[in-house]
């Protein structure tokens, strides 16, 4: 069992008709495409339409996927191949150094480019980062060792339990009690 | 804790490993029946790939906070006509019923134009008891004569034909005459008035 099992039982149900389950595959992998988006198109307004556009291909070719390779290759294939097709097709527009200065000036910080949202949303955005650092933090240190070898190391839970000298179950249980602290503060921040 | 509490935190704790890739089996398939109707779980998938975001790609390129949501109603929105394909796949009745009536309406038009269509007087002998492609033509009947009765046709000429080209070959004209049989009777001015008469040619 790993990632890419999941990421395949999740590609059969939308396949067997559950078109929300596409849902969960977006909010799995939209960092990432955006990522791979920008990649391609470094500083550029358009890397969430190319994100956008790559998951509606994605969703599109679906069922030609075979599972030849991870779902994530293929969907950073589609991702990386939208970005250049948007490159080439918008390479006869006026480029950034046609652009005022003054507008220019708002490409700085290229984090930035992504952004559309609200100023309200941003300084969500931002509360929410805070408080995912601050709660990783003041976590148990068995407990936020657990997380950050899986979620930043990326790392199997049987290496992590070779790791930390502790059987599977005990990584299992805490990485979910590292999540569940920082979801608890979460919580409240992400209630619509 | 109630026992709701319990049940609540072992399906997280599932949900915790699922993401990881660290659920089998039963428990796997059960949470992801569970995952596409429960709201509560949904939430909590979304909120546990936030954290692995600010986690794993503190430096990464930012998102919109509704950027999943718009990609969603994307899709929704160019499924829109999906009733249509459903039609198409033949599934329901409702394409046989349009298939029907589409059929219907073909025959009726096509009645339409058998009865509406000009037809010489000269040309139709009712007592015969012949088709009108069998009755002789009178010469001066010109305008609703087929051209090949003014000028026979020329054959196709591929190289080896030896003929002068001012018949239909046997087999040509044997070919031609079963697809007339089988096809609609005869009417003047048809294909089949033709072949009925270049096959007396002969």
């Amino acid at each position: 069992m790993s990632e890419a099992d999941t990421d395949l039982e999740l590609v059969s149900r939308v396949l067997k008709g559950e078109r929300k389950v596409f849902d969960l595959i977006v909010r799995r992998y939209q960092s990432r495409v955006c990522a791979a988006v920008a990649k391609v198109l470094r500083r550029s307004p358009d890397i969430e339409d190319v994100a956008q556009e790559t998951f509606l291909r994605a969703y599109r070719a679906l069922p030609s996927f075979r599972g030849d390779s991870s779902f994530y290759t293929w969907l950073y294939k589609i991702a990386i191949n939208t970005a250049r097709n948007h490159l080439a097709t918008n390479s006869r527009r006026p480029q950034l150094a046609d652009v005022d200065i003054s507008v220019a000036e708002h490409f700085e910080d290229e984090r930035r480019l992504l952004d559309r949202d609200t100023p309200e949303k941003e300084m969500l955005r931002e509360e929410v980062e805070q408080t995912v650092l601050k709660a990783v933090d003041a976590l148990p240190e068995d407990m936020r060792t657990a997380l950050t070898l899986r979620e930043v190391d990326g790392m199997s839970y049987e290496d992590i339990s070779k790791l930390m000298e502790c059987p599977i179950g005990t990584v299992r249980s805490r990485i979910f009690r590292g999540r569940e602290a920082i979801d608890r503060l979460l919580r409240p921040l992400l209630k619509d | 804790m109630n026992h709701d509490q319990d049940g609540a935190d072992v399906l997280r704790e599932q949900l915790s490993a699922l993401m990881d890739g660290e659920l089998e089996g039963s428990e796997k398939a059960f949470l992801m029946r569970r995952l596409a109707h429960d709201q509560d779980l949904k939430a909590s998938w979304d909120r546990y790939h936030q954290i692995r975001e600010v986690l794993s790609e503190p430096q990464g390129p930012r998102r919109s906070m509704d950027f999943a949501d718009r990609v969603m109603a994307a899709i929704e929105a160019e499924e829109a006509p999906a009733p249509q394909r459903a039609i198409r796949s033949g599934g329901s009745g409702q394409g046989w019923r349009q298939a029907f009536g589409a059929a219907m309406a073909a025959g009726v038009a096509a009645v339409a134009f058998w009865v509406t269509e000009p037809v010489a007087p000269e040309l139709t002998d009712p007592g015969a008891g012949r088709s009108a492609s069998m009755v002789e033509l009178p010469a001066n009947a010109p305008t609703l004569m087929p051209v090949p009765l003014l000028a026979p046709v020329q054959r196709a000429s591929f190289g080896d034909s030896g003929a002068g080209g001012t018949q239909l070959a046997p087999l040509e004209a044997h070919y031609l005459l079963q697809h007339a049989a089988a096809g609609v009777p005869s009417a003047p001015g048809t294909a089949s008035a033709y072949v009925e008469w270049a096959a007396q040619q002969r």
